[in-house]
């Protein structure tokens, strides 16, 4: 019976790096010799040996190589200069950061309520604090001003969200009376035009 | 039989109507009359916290992106 030499390449993916090794008919039946039979009685046992006895066979590849792998020799190649990708640290997606200033922005009394609260009346820039001083002690009581005055104080540091915010709430609320004043000068100037019309 | 829509002339006291259409009475009034919270809590005879936190919560719902 003829019998040929075939060699089996393999590729490794290994570090993010393709490297790759081949297999002789020597490493297989090293192999053979490496694995031991398993007992089916056994489930997932032979999945764990398979794996492991693939590792053994790679690692004595490394081991009897001295030479390090090139163009001409085969064997794996670690670049220990690439970062490692998978760690016990660096595994998956990051962790998305929790915002700690979301208790200003949303939640039951945040930067909405202030802004109600002191009618959106603004004085040097900043929401006015003074406003929340008229409610009466059952009011203030019932807003928890106390709680408002915080969250002033933390619109006072500068932040942007809560400068948004403040900005969006006014649009909204000035973008209805500037259509209505315009419509109210519209209806003023089509009474003008009609008197002026009649008046020939 | 009064409309549910409206706010009572008795008392101006808003009942017997869904929150959802309470919500949308206290929203119009602060944004197209320029009410401030005072004022809707007297006209709708409500709360002055209830008035904030149903207008807070509608402003969070008609504009999601602000938070």
């Amino acid at each position: 019976m003829r019998t040929d030499t075939v060699t089996v390449r393999m590729l490794s993916l290994s570090n993010g790096k393709l490297g790759y090794f081949c297999r002789t008919p020597a490493d297989e039946s090293r192999k053979r010799e490496n694995s031991e039979p398993v007992q089916i009685s056994q489930p997932g046992l032979h999945l764990k040996r398979n794996v492991e006895t693939r590792q053994d066979v790679a690692l004595s590849d490394l081991q009897e190589s001295n030479d390090l792998p090139g163009l001409n020799r085969s064997g794996f190649f670690i670049d220990s200069t690439w970062p490692l990708f998978v760690s016990s640290e660096n595994r998956g997606r990051p962790p998305v950061q929790k915002d700690t200033d979301d208790e200003f922005h949303d939640s039951d009394i945040d930067i909405f309520a202030l802004f109600n609260a002191v009618d959106g009346i603004m004085r040097n820039g900043f929401l006015d604090v003074s406003e929340l001083d008229k409610y009466s002690p059952a009011d203030a009581e019932a807003l928890n001003v106390p709680r408002l005055k915080e969250i002033w104080k933390h619109t006072t540091t500068g932040c942007d969200k809560c400068r948004d915010i403040i900005e969006a709430l006014q649009n909204v609320r000035g973008a209805v009376k500037d259509v209505a004043d315009i419509a109210e000068q519209n209806d003023g100037r089509e009474h003008t035009v009609d008197r002026i019309k009649h008046s020939f | 039989m009064k409309n549910q829509d409206q706010t009572s002339g008795d008392e101006g006291k808003i009942s017997g109507i869904s929150l959802k259409r309470k919500s949308e009475i206290v929203f119009t009034k602060w944004q197209t009359e320029k009410k401030n919270l005072p004022q809707i809590a007297d006209e709708l005879n409500l709360p002055i916290a209830e008035v904030q936190e149903i207008l807070t919560k509608e402003q969070k719902l008609r504009f999601p992106l602000f938070t």
